[in-house]
């Protein structure tokens, strides 16, 4: 595959990422406050799902690397790795990424997802926040190569 | 920002349109082979568009705990209609442009110029605003 459609893929994979991260906090944060949501219920179960699968997969690229080292993994997505990198890096970065994510792994995150007990929620939401802004700084460098420099 | 964020999803929403518009107008003369990916970009274009009500539904609300939500699902809809624009729908434009023997330049370029210059400035600097990096958007909020 090219370096363009490598480029492409990638971005269209961070984009869905988002949008699923995107509807679970907007649902998550509107049932906190007391707002029903129906009409995305469907959306942030299928947000859900897409979260756990790339949690499974930045887990796997995490602990088939070494987390320090992030060295070549045979088969691996050499997109997530560079996500994987990054994330990484974050967590080195206290002031910006203390969330549950970032402090633990990415499969306590995945707990998050599945227990839907309102304490667990709040922390949810923040793993999203930070979530987003580690995918959003990573997306940037696809944007720029997909739809040129803006 | 909110107001911002609105004329955005306005502004993404009369994009839909258009390109939808100038999608219906190829679809009897189509390629048989760009049958199936016309489909899919119809359904893309589509995409963007419920993307676009949906966070124009959001920002009436007027929470402010969601606003950067919404901000972010307005950069992705934005950067996803950029892609389909200016990338992925230049073969089936193309395939008009070759069949009726127009300039070959890719009527979405058309589009993004017709666009700008019929965007006010709040609109263009809503534009400009989403489609600049999250952190420095943020930072304005």
């Amino acid at each position: 595959m090219s370096p363009d459609w490598l480029a492409v893929q990638s971005f269209g994979a961070n984009q869905r990422l988002l949008t699923a991260i995107n509807a679970l906090s907007i649902h998550t944060k509107l049932r906190l406050g007391g707002v029903d949501d129906p009409g995305r219920s469907q959306a942030a179960a299928d947000g859900r799902k897409t979260l756990e699968a790339f949690l499974d997969r930045l887990d796997t690229a995490l602990r088939q690397s070494g987390e320090d080292e992030l060295g070549p993994v045979l088969g691996a997505d050499p997109r997530l790795r560079e996500l994987a990198r990054s994330f990484v890096a974050a967590r080195r970065d206290r002031g910006r990424f203390r969330s549950v994510l970032f402090r633990h792994s990415p499969s306590e995150m995945e707990q998050l997802l599945r227990s839907g007990k309102p304490e667990d929620e709040k922390l949810l939401v923040e793993c999203l926040k930070e979530l987003r802004a580690l995918v959003e700084d990573h997306l940037h460098s696809d944007a720029a190569e997909v739809l040129g420099e803006i | 920002m909110w107001d911002v964020l609105r004329d955005n999803n306005l502004d993404l929403l009369r994009q839909v349109d258009r390109l939808q518009e100038d999608l219906e107008g190829i679809s009897s003369s189509l390629l048989t082979e760009l049958r199936a990916y016309y489909e899919w970009a119809v359904e893309a274009v589509g995409a963007c568009g419920l993307q676009a009500r949906q966070n124009l539904e959001d920002l009436e609300l007027r929470r402010d705990e969601i606003l950067p939500d919404i901000l972010s699902s307005s950069q992705v809809a934005t950067r996803r209609l950029g892609l389909l624009n200016r990338r992925l729908l230049s073969p089936l434009l193309a395939s008009r442009a070759a069949r009726w023997a127009l300039p070959r330049r890719p009527l979405a370029t058309e589009h993004c110029l017709y666009c700008s210059a019929r965007s006010t400035s709040r609109a263009a600097f809503a534009s400009a605003l989403v489609l600049s990096p999250s952190p420095l958007a943020l930072a304005l909020l």
